[in-house]
């Protein structure tokens, strides 16, 4: 039986960012920050407050977990972060919920006409 | 500039500090040349409101505060209450009376409201890496 993922629903965008640069492999913090900038194209920047702030509640949702370090020589300052299955749900139940949105946006704007030019 | 964002990280309240102050300050000295100084002490300074207004359940106690203090203040005046100003000798003791014991009762504050600013030894990733 699926677990009713409604209540975490829908995330805020640095939460949905967090989970989306967890997606494809385990990132420490500043990687996080990194990878979110690339995927929004520079146009979404999370600070490492708004970061871990967001990272405190995911973690306590157990949706986001601390992973090992890859490397025994790795900085110990850094701390890396993954995507529990149940995180992955939840993302995806979102990623759904916003191709939706989009649909409709996309069928509600194609039925108004364009502004015209005065 | 690397101490005024490790004085506004210790602000942060402690769970939250253990857990992550040593990161931030880590991101800080490895981005700060390329995000820039600024935003990340504006970044900061949101972290620390939001921590200590939204995550630290302290606007719960200040509520209990305010909360105590209007019903204890109403019932040490008694009948003679009225808003505005308080006659001579009725209302001021009580409303001070009233505060002041208003602030006993909410339930002690947990050890996270406490700053700890000076008087805690600094833990490791709070040290001056050069020293």
């Amino acid at each position: 039986m699926k677990a009713d993922l409604t209540p975490f629903l829908p995330l805020s965008p640095p939460a949905l960012y967090i989970l989306l640069a967890l997606a494809g492999e385990d990132r420490h913090g500043y990687g996080i920050m990194q990878e979110v900038a690339r995927q929004s194209g520079g146009q979404f920047k999370l600070g490492p407050g708004t970061l871990y702030d967001n990272l405190q509640k995911l973690v306590q949702k157990k949706m986001v977990a601390e992973a090992p370090h890859p490397s025994a020589d790795d900085d110990p300052r850094r701390r890396y972060y993954r995507l529990t299955p149940f995180g992955r749900d939840v993302l995806r139940a979102d990623i759904a919920r916003l191709e939706t949105v989009v649909r409709e946006a996309r069928g509600a704007l194609g039925r108004v006409p364009s502004p015209r030019r005065a | 500039m690397r101490t005024l964002y490790r004085f506004l990280v210790r602000l942060h309240p402690l769970d939250f500090r253990v857990e992550f102050g040593g990161e931030m300050l880590w991101i800080y000295d490895e981005a700060a040349a390329t995000i820039g100084v600024f935003p990340l002490l504006t970044d900061a300074l949101m972290s620390l409101g939001r921590q200590w207004l939204l995550r630290s359940d302290v606007w719960k106690f200040g509520i209990g505060v305010i909360v105590n203090a209007t019903l204890l203040s109403v019932l040490f005046m008694g009948p003679g209450f009225r808003w505005g100003p308080p006659k001579k000798g009725s209302g001021t003791g009580s409303v001070q009376a009233g505060l002041g014991l208003a602030w006993a009762l909410p339930d002690p504050p947990p050890h996270h409201y406490k700053l700890y600013l000076m008087v805690e030894k600094a833990p490791a990733w709070d040290r001056d890496p050069e020293k």
